[in-house]
């Protein structure tokens, strides 16, 4: 069976849901319908600017305008667009950030959609998982895997960078045994499919 | 009202019951009613290091099942007045005795000790719940290994979790001529990785494999460096301010003396 998935992008000219399924129309509806009922009425006077993932003909557009507006109160663009990708829908900005206010101990784990700040160390053994980026204002001694599952804007800053295994989107690497420890607060981030490490002051 | 302090680590073998052993008699040398409780059900040792293992009749399962009195399974050691053990059961597990009852056991013998000792198993699991479930206060022993100090970081991780928050380090076994050489992890290593305070560090040293054989806490014996630092250990415990020992090895007659005539 194929998964189904349907997320909101908000962007300046509206809200995006971006689809991942079986393209027949009832399969979308049912995903999309399913996502609003359990936001209760977050959406409520949203505006529906764009579908990625699925065409819909004029008919299928018209159901779902007349859906989204009787049923939830959401206005949806005519035309809908859906063949240029929005302006970066991945970029960390538009992510929620969770701050984890200790320092993460062996066996403990954090995961969580948007961005993660640890405002303390994360030790050895211990795990941050994040769909945006990670910032740890401490030393990062065990495992932080950003930009879940495959988002190459994500990065991972520590004032420490030594952890053991770091993944960014689907790429990992094993922190080389060799990299001398460096006193400024380093940040790992994806640049043409391959991971760089350097300090925060010189990126870009 | 007395005090319940758990010796904990998570990794085996780096000297917890060495640690209760010695910490418990430093604390009864120095006037204070102590008993030493073996959390460590079906693996008992406490018992053996105390060399008071031909006098148990009673254990704390027992207590806890109502088989006996709390009096009657307290061993007295008669070398020091104050000095009590509640021994482990050997035939039982750990599952012998919950986390309630435990916690239960310890309001009971706090009502008569100023310091109650509880000898942690290594692990995370049964045992470990049940030691750390009456204790006010937690030390942490770990030895200058990786391995130790993961296990010490993720110890002290379920302790927070357990609301037995600021626990207290003792780094066993540390040998300065390692450190020096760089070839041992230092006490300030551990520190920044753990971030917790320290109480104590002890040296690795015979003396103690000798009055662990013996059944003799090592605090007893004057000329044992470790021995001294359980004792200040147990001095911190009880609020002193004890510096650090110096923990040099000796370098013989010979050397000594180059120094001193190399100062003049």
């Amino acid at each position: 069976m194929q998964e189904v998935s349907l997320e909101f992008k908000g962007l300046k000219q509206g809200l995006y849901a971006v689809y991942k399924g079986p393209t027949n129309f009832e399969d979308f509806l049912g995903a999309l319908e399913a996502k609003l009922e359990s936001a209760g009425s977050f959406f409520e006077g949203a505006y529906l600017a764009g579908v990625y993932g699925i065409e819909l003909d004029d008919i299928e557009e018209d159901i779902l305008a007349e859906t989204l507006q009787n049923r939830y109160g959401i206005k949806i663009k005519r035309p809908l667009s859906s063949k240029e990708s929005p302006s970066r829908p991945e970029t960390n900005g538009d992510r929620v950030t969770k701050f984890v206010y200790s320092t993460l101990r062996s066996g403990q784990r954090v995961s969580y959609e948007g961005n993660v700040v640890v405002l303390g160390d994360v030790n050895a053994g211990a795990e941050v998982e994040a769909g945006g980026s990670i910032v740890v204002m401490g030393a990062l001694r065990g495992s932080a895997r950003a930009g879940v599952p495959d988002n190459h804007d994500a990065s991972v800053s520590a004032i420490l960078l030594q952890p053991i295994q770091l993944r960014i989107g689907e790429i990992a690497v094993r922190w080389p045994d060799e990299k001398t420890y460096s006193s400024e607060p380093e940040m790992a981030y994806i640049e043409q499919g391959r991971m760089y490490v350097r300090p925060i002051y010189d990126r870009k | 009202m007395g005090e319940v302090i758990v010796i904990t680590s998570g990794k085996g073998g780096v000297g917890k019951t060495t640690a209760t052993a010695n910490i418990g008699t430093a604390l009864a040398v120095n006037g204070k009613k102590v008993v030493l409780v073996d959390a460590d059900i079906g693996l008992r040792n406490l018992d053996v290091v105390m060399g008071l293992e031909n006098r148990i009749v009673y254990d704390v399962v027992d207590v806890v099942e109502g088989v006996c009195r709390l009096r009657q399974a307290l061993i007295k050691d008669k070398r020091y007045p104050d000095l009590f053990l509640l021994p482990a059961a050997q035939t039982k597990d750990k599952n012998a005795v919950s986390p309630a009852q435990m916690q239960e056991l310890c309001e009971r013998l706090k009502q008569e000790f100023d310091f109650v000792l509880i000898d942690c198993p290594a692990g995370i699991e049964q045992g470990f719940k049940n030691a750390i479930a009456g204790a006010d206060r937690a030390i942490v022993v770990t030895t200058p290994e990786i391995s130790a100090v993961r296990d010490a970081d993720r110890i002290i991780g379920l302790l927070e979790a357990s609301e037995l928050g600021s626990p207290k380090l003792v780094v066993n076994r540390v040998r300065i001529d390692m450190v020096k050489k760089g070839d041992m992890m230092n006490t300030e290593d551990m520190i920044d990785i753990l971030a917790i305070d320290l109480l104590g560090v002890v040296p690795d040293d015979e003396s103690i494999v000798v009055s662990t054989n013996r059944g003799e806490p090592a605090v007893g014996d004057n000329r044992s460096l470790a021995g001294k630092a359980f004792n200040n250990i147990a001095l911190r415990i009880l609020g002193h301010e004890v510096p650090f020992l110096d923990l040099e090895v000796d370098e013989g007659f010979l050397v000594k003396l180059l120094k001193l005539i190399s100062k003049r």
